[in-house]
């Protein structure tokens, strides 16, 4: 059997890479995402005996990482004490570009917070159906149902927005793009769906 | 033919894997660096389970040693970053109108436990944000080690009530002292015979009496430090003092099997300045807690994080425990005033 170090090392060589991909398209700065990332490994090393093996030890760590990301959304900045180079060169590196599917980002940004998220999941994180259940502690059937109506909402929302545009209406003002949307509320949080 | 948004919405992913896969990964492994550099808590140490639908009556009281009342309004203006947003995944939110928070985020105050008792810290976090005391709070668990105070008419019916937080004050410090980098039991390099009457005069400092320490064999599986682990057989935080059974109230000492973590390798800079100043300044300086918390917010400069008087007249000087690894958490105990 190995040991709590052995265990959490192979759990990091699986899972940083989706880990900091997840988070840094999650948050307003790039560079928040290493704390992101942090505070879910250091979870994870304080519950190493709980974390599952193999396929499933991915969409844990993702469910980890969403109550963290729900914390962050909050306004709490968990400071973690990291080198200040991998901070750095996220802000570098991870500038986040605009939207090259502006209809796309204006639908996804009209989209209930829930749905946008299921989407991105298969969509940006590759998950599959039964990872997205264990994410979001839910059925498998609920995801699929849930996946079925979101995409569909999607669909009209984007032609929606397209036909506006073909008609010369201006896009709708004020719109926030949908990276970052609403992190930087520390005193006045509102309610917000998150799956 | 349909068409396929999912397919337009992955090539739109403002970070591709391939962007990803490009970051320097020696910057990377700084973070598996400071998350080794902390104890970890096996679960299969812990026993017994939060209590369910039994809320508390009161606010807990028994904490021996009262929050330090003053300096509100500035530890306020300087720690509101974190007080602000409700807590980690093993911290606390403190929430006056609940709602489920795997569907919504709730707005809440709340950061990491202060004091050992979620109802005190969260009426702590409430007076931070100049927002009403919770009436009634009751504190309880949904599903995760995130633990959630709320009025007592607004705790969902499926909740584990937490029926105690750590009531017994010493245990909260014991707490601090295992995980500290200042001068406690976390911060020192103890040999195999060190350790265990280090760990016993930390119990006996603190009135532990119905504590045990307990010398396990490092595993020969388990990598070789210089320094005993000295850890919990069951973690107070996450268990919220509410295990049951044997090994409870033990700290487990381990010989051989620890990382000097006195050098605070992988922690930035400020990091060890602020550790320095509290050990020179408030541990070696002999100083009232006023004088000590003045102390840690000048060597916090412009960093935030938590930091917590708690008066504790029957000292002469001032203690200090900083606790990095999450966020640097900063627990001061002390007398009002200096004694002569």
């Amino acid at each position: 059997m190995s040991s709590p170090e052995e265990r959490f090392n192979e759990l990091f060589e699986q899972t940083h890479q989706a880990l900091l991909g997840y988070a840094v398209r999650r948050v307003a700065d790039p560079a928040d995402a290493a704390d992101v990332v942090a505070e879910t490994f250091l979870v994870a090393w304080r519950r190493i005996d709980e974390v599952p093996t193999a396929a499933e030890a991915k969409p844990w760590m993702f469910g980890v990482a969403r109550n963290v990301l729900a914390n962050y959304y909050r306004g709490e900045r968990r400071r973690h004490a990291l080198d200040g180079r991998l901070r750095d060169q996220l802000t570098t590196e991870l500038a986040r570009p605009a939207p090259t599917h502006l209809s796309l980002a204006l639908a996804m940004d009209q989209l209930p917070q829930g749905d946008r998220e299921l989407l991105r999941l298969v969509a940006w994180e590759g998950l599959a159906r039964d990872e997205i259940a264990m994410v979001l502690r839910v059925p498998r059937a609920t995801v699929r149902v849930r996946l079925h109506r979101a995409r569909k909402r999607l669909l009209t929302l984007l032609e929606d927005v397209e036909a506006e545009a073909d008609g010369g209406r201006p896009p709708i003002p004020e719109l926030v793009l949908p990276t970052p949307r609403a992190l930087t509320t520390p005193m006045v949080r509102r309610a917000e769906e998150i799956s | 033919m349909t068409r396929d948004v999912m397919t337009e919405l992955s090539q739109d992913n403002p970070a591709p894997e391939a962007t990803i896969a490009r970051l320097d990964r020696r910057h990377l492994d700084s973070i598996r660096t400071a998350t080794l550099a902390v104890q970890p808590t096996p679960s299969s140490a812990r026993g017994g389970r939060w209590l369910r639908l039994t809320p508390r009556g009161v606010v807990a009281g028994s904490l021996a040693l009262a929050l330090a009342g003053g300096g509100v309004a500035y530890a306020a203006a300087r720690q509101g970053w974190f007080a602000t947003g409700g807590g980690a995944a093993d911290g606390l939110s403190c929430v006056s109108e609940w709602a489920d928070p795997t569907t919504t985020v709730l707005e809440s105050t709340g950061g990491p436990w202060l004091t050992g008792d979620p109802i005190a810290d969260c009426q702590r976090y409430q007076q931070l944000n100049d927002l009403p005391l919770l009436e009634d709070p009751v504190a309880f668990r949904y599903g995760t080690p995130q633990v959630y105070v709320a009025p007592r008419n607004q705790v969902p019916a499926d909740a584990d009530v937490l029926a105690s937080g750590i009531e017994d004050a010493a245990v909260f410090e014991l707490y601090q002292s295992v995980w500290d980098t200042v001068s406690g039991l976390g911060a020192q390099c103890y040999d195999a015979a060190e350790a265990p009457i280090a760990a016993q005069a930390e119990l006996d400092r603190l009135g532990l009496a119905d504590w045990t320490v307990q010398v396990e064999q490092r595993p020969a599986d388990k990598q070789a430090g210089p320094c005993a682990a000295i850890r919990f057989a069951v973690d107070p935080i996450v268990e919220g003092g509410m295990a049951q059974g044997p090994g409870v109230t033990t700290l487990v000492v381990t010989p051989d099997s620890h990382d000097d973590r006195t050098d605070l390798s992988g922690a930035e800079r400020w990091v060890t300045q602020l550790r320095d100043a509290l050990e020179t300044q408030v541990s070696d300086g002999c100083v009232a807690l006023d004088q000590a918390e003045a102390i840690a917010l000048v060597a916090l400069g412009e960093h935030s994080a938590p930091v917590t008087p708690i008066v504790d007249n029957a000292a002469s000087c001032s203690r200090a425990y900083l606790l990095p690894g999450g966020n640097a958490e900063i627990t001061l105990y002390g007398p009002r005033s200096s004694q002569p």
